[in-house]
């Protein structure tokens, strides 16, 4: 009987791949720990993580401490979730508007998720608000962005590119009053401090409050993965495959928008993750979303962390990170534009 | 009786009537295909055949319940239907394309399991895909990927089968190869609807034929009394010439000469 899979793209396949990734975002946390411009060596890494987790008295100085627990380990595991958080929204939107040149930034998300966040600060609203704001200032922004090609009777591609563009310039200018109308001592201060992005300043108390808004939405994607591929086919071919398509998409867009909204409040804007990363999945193990999802996950969290720990050690002050993401994902985008023109995605 | 409709008329947000007062039955086993002049509405009905348009008057009835109140899941088990462009974006292998049909059988939360993974290898296999099935749906030729939409159409074994002009991107051999396919899915007793401009088409599967006009009447029937020369010339404002082929057997469609 002849394999109906080709060898590149079986499960087995995927789930050598995925456990070889597996292994390297373990050994690329290892290596991001003793990483940096305060030198620590992998195994006292490791002892003063051991000794932290079984709750040992310490016999590391206390600076030495503070560098592996305090800044290092909460900035590692931030960066891996974000990039996890934002390629699995990348490739769900991807799939579920059938339009592989799409990203949270593209649609406007992110930017929708900053103003939320903003508006959250200005109103002076304690920090438990912030991510609810900044989920809603996502979903407006996606629901405009998909809404206007509708409204103009275009739904090609690069329509809701352009949408997105639109609203992303709109969100730009509305968080630019927000700031403009800050205090400038305190509120614009925190906004500016909060929308530059980044993982310098995280701490372990920040990420953790976050943590079920990421896992939820994430456990809802890769449940619904395989209806991802049918709506993937588009509109009209989903709903005759049965497929409840208001429900199920709007399902995918909530549970993408919270994953993106969430990665905002942790991080800020960082661009181009959510686009590069779903293609190089595809790249990998092919579009079947059931296998796509899981590996983009751990891409996106590889990706992330090293990119994050080149911003340390690279030149003498910290490099902003979406620098690096950008540099990568610009030429990466060209390069995908010359590919749509050829139909072979 | 598979499909009933009764009396049906639709128009787009107040424009007018795209279908006006149309009645059609189908049996199991039975080949329809609807001709008619672009824009005369055939995807319309069919739209409204899969419950995707909602009908100003009229019924349509499946299985002997109305449309309406049936769930779109419940709707695809019964109805297969292939559209008439193909356009993936993602490179699905064939086997993971023809899997996707498998969809209304399983639960929303749930991915296809081995008997799935069987069925669509059978489809595969009887429509002479087998060795396509690990190639990119968007690497394939149009005429194979048509192939894979019909095996994706039926790999649910539905009652019926609806195709939306499914030649129109084809070449003349794709077409042919086509047809055939489409008659021996009446022959294995599916219901079989097709929207097509070609009379050569509708005389080819035989069967029962209808005539959607511009005004959005239908008229059906036997296909040998619904296609004639005067209803042609007029539907397709056309010096059409329908001619007794004896080598072949049958009536043939000529077009006049420029």
């Amino acid at each position: 009987m002849r394999k109906l899979l080709p060898a590149g793209r079986g499960p087995l396949y995927a789930l050598s791949l995925g456990t070889l990734l597996g292994a390297l975002l373990l050994v690329g946390v290892v290596c991001a720990v003793c990483t940096g411009k305060y030198q620590v060596s992998p195994a006292a890494s490791l002892e003063i993580l051991f000794q932290q987790l079984l709750g040992l008295e310490s016999t590391y100085p206390e600076m030495t401490v503070n560098v592996v627990m305090g800044l290092r380990i909460p900035r590692i595991f931030a960066s891996v979730l974000v990039g996890a958080a934002l390629s699995l929204s990348g490739a769900a939107y991807q799939g579920v508007f059938s339009n592989p040149l799409i990203s949270p930034d593209f649609l406007g998300v992110s930017s929708g998720a900053c103003i939320g966040a903003a508006l959250a600060i200005l109103l002076g609203l304690p920090g438990g608000t912030l991510q609810l704001f900044a989920f809603v200032g996502g979903i407006v922004a996606v629901s405009l962005t998909v809404a206007l090609p509708t409204a103009l009777g275009n739904r090609s591609n690069i329509m809701l590119v352009l949408s997105g563009v639109i609203v992303g310039s709109a969100m730009s200018s509305i968080l630019g009053f927000i700031k403009y109308v800050a205090d400038p001592e305190t509120e614009l201060a925190a906004i500016t401090y909060w929308t530059m992005g980044g993982f310098t300043y995280i701490s372990l108390g920040d990420l953790l409050p976050t943590l079920p808004f990421l896992i939820l939405p994430a456990a809802g994607l890769l449940l619904l993965s395989w209806r991802i591929d049918v709506l993937s086919l588009g509109e009209d071919e989903a709903r005759a495959l049965g497929v409840n398509v208001p429900v199920i998409r709007g399902l995918v867009i909530l549970c993408s928008t919270l994953l993106t909204a969430s990665s905002v409040c942790i991080a800020g804007t960082i661009s181009w993750v959510g686009l590069v990363i779903p293609h190089l999945g595809r790249m990998l193990v092919g579009p079947d979303h059931t296998r796509l999802l899981p590996i983009s996950a751990l891409l996106g969290g590889l990706f992330l962390l090293v990119v994050d720990t080149l911003t340390r050690i690279i030149g003498a002050a910290e490099m902003p990170i979406s620098i690096l993401t950008g540099l990568v994902g610009a030429p990466f985008y060209a390069w995908l534009l010359w590919r749509q023109r050829r139909r072979a995605l | 009786m598979i499909y009933e409709v009764n009396g049906l008329s639709f128009a787009y947000h107040g424009g007018p009537r795209v279908l006006d007062g149309v009645s059609l039955t189908l049996e199991r086993g039975e080949v329809l295909s609807i001709l008619g002049p672009n824009g005369a509405g055939k995807s319309t009905l069919l739209g409204c055949m899969l419950g995707m348009l909602v009908p100003q008057e009229g019924s349509v009835r499946l299985e002997g319940r109305d449309i309406a109140q049936l769930k779109p899941r419940d709707i695809a088990r019964l109805v297969s239907y292939v559209p008439q462009n193909l356009a993936p974006v993602f490179g699905y292998t064939l086997f993971e394309f023809v899997l996707m049909g498998r969809a209304p059988l399983i639960p929303t939360l749930g991915r296809p399991g081995p008997a799935d993974r069987a069925a669509a290898r059978e489809v595969l296999e009887q429509m002479g895909l087998t060795r396509l099935a690990d190639r990119a749906c968007t690497e394939v030729s149009g005429g194979e990927r048509q192939q894979a939409a019909i095996a994706r159409a039926i790999v649910r074994q539905p009652q019926a089968v609806l195709f939306d002009e499914p030649t129109a991107h084809l070449d003349v051999g794709n077409q042919l190869r086509t047809l055939r396919v489409l008659k021996n899915l009446s022959r294995q007793g599916y219901a079989v609807v097709v929207t097509t401009h070609d009379p050569n088409h509708a005389i080819l599967l035989g069967g029962r034929a209808a005539i959607l006009d511009r005004a959005g009447h239908l008229t059906a029937g036997p296909a040998e009394e619904i296609i004639r020369e005067d209803a042609l010339r007029q539907v397709y404002q056309a010096d059409l010439k329908l001619q007794w082929e004896p080598q072949l057997g049958r009536t043939v469609c000529l077009f006049p000469n420029l």
